[in-house]
C-alpha cells in the first residue's frame, strides 16, 4: 500500500493508537528496567504477575461493580506478588550470576500461570466502563483510551521523578550503581531492593488494569508483557526515563508494520516488537539509553 | 521501639514468603493438573497401566476399559474458548463412566481418559498423540484445533484411531477416521451467508480473519463462492490477528470503512472477533458482523460493548443453553455438570461443544459389540458412526448422519442476534445455500 494512498484520518488514528500502546508497553516495560536496577537480572514472572492483577480486578470489579476497588485490589495483589518474589526468590539469590535469577523467576512464571489459570480460568471480559466516543478532528478516541493516556502518563513521569529528585531515589538509584558502596554508607540495601520491586509491582498492576481498560482482560494480556520486554531491552534495562521512548517506538512499529508490511508479511506487526530488538542490539548492545557495563579484569 | 519495628518486619517477613511459598505450591499443583489432567479419580487407570489401551476385559466384573486422549488449549491463544470446552469434555467422561456406558451387548465400558494441554501448538499435539498412541494406545482421541487436527488426520488413520474433533474443518470431512458433530466450517459459514441473505438481501461482505491460521482460514473459499452464489460482492480480506490488539483492530475496521461493507464475517475467536465489533463501533462502520462459532457466544453482550448492540450476531449448529428450555436432551448436560460441580448457569456453548464430542464417541460404543470393541477398536467405531443416526434431541440443528468418505452429518446451523436491548435471540435454523457446495468448495480449493 502506498503512503500517499493513506489519509490524515488514518495516519493520524494509527500514530495515536501506537502511542497509546507505547505508553501502556512503557508501563509494564518500567516494572522490568526497576526490577534489573535492583538485582541486575530479569524478573521473567512479570507477564504472569500482570495477568493475575488482571484477573483480580476482573473479580473484584464483578463482584462490587467499581472500576477503583477493582484497581486497588489488582495493585494490592501485583504489589504483594512482587515483594514476595523477592522475599522468596531474588533475596536467597543475591550475590548469584544473574542467570539464577532469570530462571528462578521464570520458574515462577510457570507456577503464577498455574494460579491464573486458577484464579481467571482463560475467562474472556470487559471491566464495568461506559464508553462514549469523541471525534476531535481527524481522531476518534474512546474513553478507554483517554483512560488509559491520563493513568499512564503520571505514574511514568512520577516513577521517573520519584527516582530523579527525591532522596529515596537518590538511595534507589546508589544501590543500583553499586550495592556494596551503597551497603558501606549505611544504606538499607536489602530494604531499598525489596522498595525496587515493590514499586515494580505498582507500574505492573497499574499497567495490567490499564490495558483491561483498553481492551479486554484475557489471557492475552501476558503477551503485552512479553513485548514489553522488548521495550525495555530497546530502552537499556537500567534506563528509567529511555522506557518511555522504548515503548512508543514498538508501539508505533507494531502499528505501521501491520498497516504497511502485512500484505506481504502475514502477522509481521505481533512479531516486529523482538524483529526491531534485534537490530537495535545490534547497533546498540544495552539499547538506547542503557549504561554500557565495563569489566575490568 | 527497635525492637518493635524489628518484629513487625520479621512478620512481614514471614507473611511475604508464606504466601510465596502457597502460591508457587498451588501453582505447581494446578500446572500439573492443567497439563496432565490425570488426576487419580480421573485417570488412575490409564495412568497407572499404560496398556489399559489394549481393552482388556475383565472377565470378573464385566467391565471393558479402554483409553481416549483429551488434546485441550487451556493455555495457549484459543484459550478464551478451549477452556469451557475441556469442561465441558472432562465432566462427560466423568458423566458418563458414572452413569454406565455398555455395548450393544451389554458390556460395561469405562473410559480412561488421558488430557493433555497442547497450548494450540500443532507439534507439541503431534507428540501428545503419539503418546497417546504409543503408551495409552487409546482407540479414540477428542481433540480440538484445525492445524493440528488436519496434520494428524492421515495419521489417526493409519492407526485406525477415531478422531472427534473441536474443529470443524471442511478438509476432514473425507478423512475416514476424523468426525465431529456439527457441519463443516465452510458449510457453516455459507449457512450464515444464506441467512444474511434471507434477512438482508445481497450486498458488500469484508472478511476478517487471521491469514497465518489454518482454522480462520479454512472457511475463506468457500464464503466467496457462496457470496457470488447469493449475489454478495466480496469487498476485501483483512488480516485480524487471533491475538488481535485494539488498535489492530480499530486499525482493520478503518480500511473496512473504506470498503463500505455491509457485512463482516468474523473467522477468529471470540477475544478478537468481540475486539473488532467494538473498534466497528469506535469507526463508525454500519456493518452486521457475523463471527462463525468460536467467534461468538454467551459473553458477547458484555464483550462487544452497548455500541455494537444490533449489529453483532453468531453461527452455532448448537442450540444455547439459553433457548433451551423444554429440550429434554440437555437435561443430560445438566446433570453431567452438576455432577461435576459446575452450576447450571455456567453451563454455556463451549461447556456443550465438549460434552457433545464425548457423547457422540459414548454413543458409538454403545452401537459395537464387546467382541468389536475389544478386536477392531477404533475401525468398529468408525463403521458405527458411518452407519447410524445420532439424534442429540434437538441440542444439535439437525440429526446426524455420516457418510462413508463424507462426513458432514448435516448441513443446518443456529443463528443467534444481538439485539438492540443486549439480549441474545435465536434466529432460527438456515442451511447453506443449495447451489453450492461449500464443503468441497474448500477441499478443492487445496
Amino acid at each position: 500500500m502506498a503512503l500517499e494512498a493513506v489519509d490524515v484520518e488514518t495516519w493520524s488514528n494509527l500514530i495515536f493508537q501506537g502511542v497509546l500502546l507505547g505508553i501502556l508497553y512503557s508501563l509494564i516495560a518500567m516494572g522490568y528496567n526497576l526490577v534489573y536496577r535492583a538485582n541486575k537480572s530479569i524478573n521473567f514472572a512479570v507477564p504472569q504477575v500482570v495477568l493475575l492483577a488482571a484477573y483480580t480486578a476482573l473479580i473484584t470489579a464483578t463482584a462490587t461493580g467499581r472500576l477503583e476497588v477493582a484497581l486497588a485490589s489488582a495493585i494490592i495483589v501485583s504489589v504483594a506478588v512482587s515483594m514476595a518474589i523477592e522475599r522468596g526468590v531474588a533475596r536467597p539469590l543475591l550475590g548469584r550470576p544473574p542467570i539464577a535469577l532469570i530462571g528462578a523467576t521464570l520458574g515462577v512464571f510457570y507456577a503464577l500461570k498455574g494460579v491464573v489459570l486458577v484464579v481467571g480460568g482463560s475467562e474472556v471480559a470487559v471491566l464495568p466502563l461506559d464508553i462514549d466516543y469523541y471525534r476531535l478532528g481527524a481522531l476518534t478516541v474512546a474513553t478507554n483510551d483517554l483512560i488509559s493516556l491520563l493513568g499512564a502518563i503520571p505514574v511514568l513521569a512520577g516513577v521517573v521523578l520519584l527516582h530523579r529528585k527525591t532522596s529515596f531515589g537518590a538511595a534507589m538509584r546508589a544501590v543500583a550503581e553499586d550495592a556494596e558502596g551503597a551497603a558501606a554508607y549505611g544504606l538499607p540495601v536489602r530494604r531499598l531492593m525489596l522498595a525496587g520491586w515493590a514499586l515494580a509491582g505498582l507500574v505492573g498492576g497499574l499497567g495490567s488494569i490499564l490495558l483491561a481498560v483498553k481492551t479486554q482482560v484475557s489471557p492475552d494480556l501476558e503477551y503485552y508483557a512479553i513485548r514489553a520486554l522488548a521495550a525495555s531491552l530497546i530502552a537499556g534495562l537500567d534506563s528509567l526515563g529511555g522506557v518511555l521512548l522504548g515503548g512508543i517506538v514498538l508501539g508505533l512499529a507494531e502499528q505501521l508494520a501491520s498497516k504497511f508490511l502485512d500484505p506481504y508479511l502475514p502477522g509481521i506487526g505481533s512479531d516486529i516488537a523482538f524483529l526491531l530488538l534485534l537490530l537495535i542490539l545490534f547497533v546498540k548492545p544495552y539499547g538506547f539509553f542503557g549504561s554500557e557495563r565495563i569489566e575490568r579484569v | 521501639m527497635e525492637g518493635g519495628g524489628l518484629a513487625r518486619q520479621n512478620t512481614l517477613y514471614i507473611v511475604l514468603a508464606a504466601l510465596v511459598i502457597i502460591i508457587v505450591l498451588a501453582g505447581a499443583y494446578f500446572l500439573l493438573a492443567g497439563r496432565g489432567g490425570e488426576m487419580q479419580e480421573e485417570t488412575t487407570p490409564a495412568e497407572a497401566t499404560p496398556t489399559a489401551g489394549e481393552a482388556a476385559p475383565k472377565e470378573e466384573a464385566k467391565v471393558i476399559e479402554i483409553n481416549v486422549g483429551l488434546l485441550v488449549d487451556e493455555t495457549g491463544p484459543t484459550s478464551d474458548v478451549g477452556k469451557g470446552y475441556a469442561r465441558g469434555a472432562e465432566a462427560a467422561f466423568k458423566y458418563f463412566n458414572e452413569k454406565g456406558i455398555y455395548t450393544k451387548d451389554g458390556v460395561r465400558v469405562k473410559i480412561n481418559y488421558i488430557k493433555r494441554d497442547y497450548a494450540y501448538n500443532p507439534t507439541l499435539a503431534e507428540e501428545f498423540y503419539r503418546e497417546f498412541r504409543d503408551r495409552y494406545n487409546v482407540i479414540a482421541v477428542v481433540g480440538w484445533g484445525t492445524a493440528d487436527t488436519e496434520k494428524l488426520s492421515d495419521q489417526v488413520a493409519r492407526d485406525k484411531v477415531v478422531y472427534i474433533s473441536a474443529s470443524y474443518s471442511a478438509k476432514l470431512v473425507v478423512k475416514p477416521y476424523n468426525f465431529f458433530p456439527a457441519p463443516d466450517y465452510s458449510t457453516q459459514a455459507c449457512s450464515g451467508l444464506q441467512w444474511l441473505a434471507t434477512e438482508y438481501g445481497a450486498g458488500k461482505i469484508a472478511l476478517a480473519y487471521d491469514h497465518k491460521v489454518a482454522y480462520s482460514r479454512s472457511p475463506i473459499s468457500a464464503i466467496k463462492e457462496a457470496a457470488k452464489a447469493l449475489g454478495m460482492e466480496v469487498v476485501g480480506d483483512f488480516d485480524l490477528p487471533l491475538r488481535a490488539t485494539e488498535a489492530d483492530a480499530e486499525r482493520i475496521a478503518r480500511e473496512m470503512k473504506a470498503a463500505d461493507p455491509d457485512y463482516v464475517w468474523c473467522g477468529n475467536t471470540i477475544s478478537s472477533c468481540s475486539l473488532l465489533a467494538r473498534a466497528m463501533a469506535k469507526v463508525g462502520l454500519d456493518a452486521v458482523l457475523l463471527s462463525n462459532v468460536w467467534g461468538f457466544d454467551e459473553r458477547s453482550p458484555n464483550l462487544v460493548g452497548e455500541e455494537a448492540y444490533g449489529m453483532v450476531a453468531g453461527i452455532s449448529p448448537f442450540l444455547y443453553p439459553m433457548f433451551a428450555s423444554g429440550v429434554e436432551a440437555y437435561n443430560v448436560i445438566y446433570e453431567a455438570a452438576s455432577m461435576a460441580g459446575v452450576p447450571k448457569e455456567e453451563v454455556t456453548l463451549r461447556f456443550v461443544q465438549g460434552f457433545l464430542n464425548v457423547w457422540l464417541l459414548v454413543k458409538a460404543i454403545e452401537e459395537v459389540t464387546s467382541q468389536d470393541l475389544l478386536e477392531r477398536k477404533g475401525e468398529a467405531l468408525k463403521e458405527v458412526l458411518e452407519s447410524r443416526t445420532f439424534d442429540f434431541g434437538g441440542i444439535t440443528a439437525a440429526p446426524l448422519r455420516f457418510q462413508e468418505g463424507w462426513h458432514v452429518p448435516y448441513k443446518t446451523v443456529f443463528i443467534v442476534f444481538l439485539a438492540e436491548d443486549g439480549s441474545l435471540q435465536l434466529k432460527g435454523k438456515f442451511t447453506a445455500p443449495e447451489a453450492i457446495d461449500c464443503a468441497k468448495v474448500t477441499i478443492e480449493g487445496g
